[in-house]
């Protein structure tokens, strides 16, 4: 049986504080590699802090849902939110011909997902912005 | 996070725990008026952390860049931590150890 972890939250920074302790938890103990947690808590925060920063054009706070199954070889991570319209795979790598000296310096947490996860994938469906990933074990 | 200067006159500030997103918007205001005070290089000691957030390598691009000319440098980054300098493209940030 696969073990699973679901939470959601209205999407605040003390909220996604209070989802990354319980993802930790969740992890803690299940014998995976630093590199593959680590993954998994990359993608929760930059995705997550990135809706609550964008997601909304009022002023309320989006709801955002974490679902965590960990099966033999891989870890699958599927997050929702009602924000608006976004697809993570089309956010640019940042360019690294550019001197570090005259870099930006925003842009790098939606690259950094899509380097550490094997597979992304997204949907928008009924108003929810639907990202499902996948990380080997 | 207590910022020292040594005689030297390199800005050395140790940094613990989680750098997420949500730590990073508490010590940002002091940490960047302390980088844009320091008169000359700058290094970032990472012995105690064990997670950074893209708001933290932001806070490396900034510190990076005021400290033009005198040197900016990561130390004590973890194998996991050195991995996301790298995908983000600042790895010449880290110190070769």
């Amino acid at each position: 049986m696969p073990e699973t972890f679901s939470l959601a939250i209205q999407g605040s920074l003390a909220e996604l504080a209070r989802l990354n302790s319980a993802v930790d938890a969740f992890l803690t103990g299940k014998k995976l590699s630093p590199d593959t947690v680590h993954a998994v808590e990359v993608a929760i925060e930059e995705l997550a802090a990135n809706t609550i920063a964008w997601g909304r054009d009022d002023q309320a706070a989006p709801r955002i849902e974490v679902h965590l199954t960990v099966e033999p070889s891989r870890i699958r991570v599927v997050i929702e939110d009602d924000g608006r319209e976004f697809d993570p795979r089309a956010v640019p790598p940042p360019d690294l011909r550019v001197p570090l000296q005259r870099r930006r310096e925003g842009g790098l947490g939606i690259p950094l997902v899509l380097a550490m996860v094997d597979q992304i994938g997204y949907r928008r469906a009924e108003g929810r912005n639907i990202m499902e990933m996948s990380i080997g074990l | 996070m207590t910022p020292a200067c040594p005689l030297n006159g390199t800005l050395e500030i140790p940094f613990q725990g989680r750098l997420d997103t949500a730590r990073c918007a508490e010590i940002e205001g002091d940490l960047r008026a302390r980088i844009a005070e320091a008169g000359g290089a700058i290094t970032f000691d990472l012995a105690g952390v064990d997670f950074v957030s893209s708001s933290f390598l932001r806070l490396c691009v900034f510190a990076y860049q005021k400290a033009r000319g005198d040197g900016f440098q990561i130390v004590n980054a973890s194998p996991t931590i050195k991995k996301v300098f790298k995908i983000a493209g600042l790895d010449k940030m880290l110190k070769e150890e």
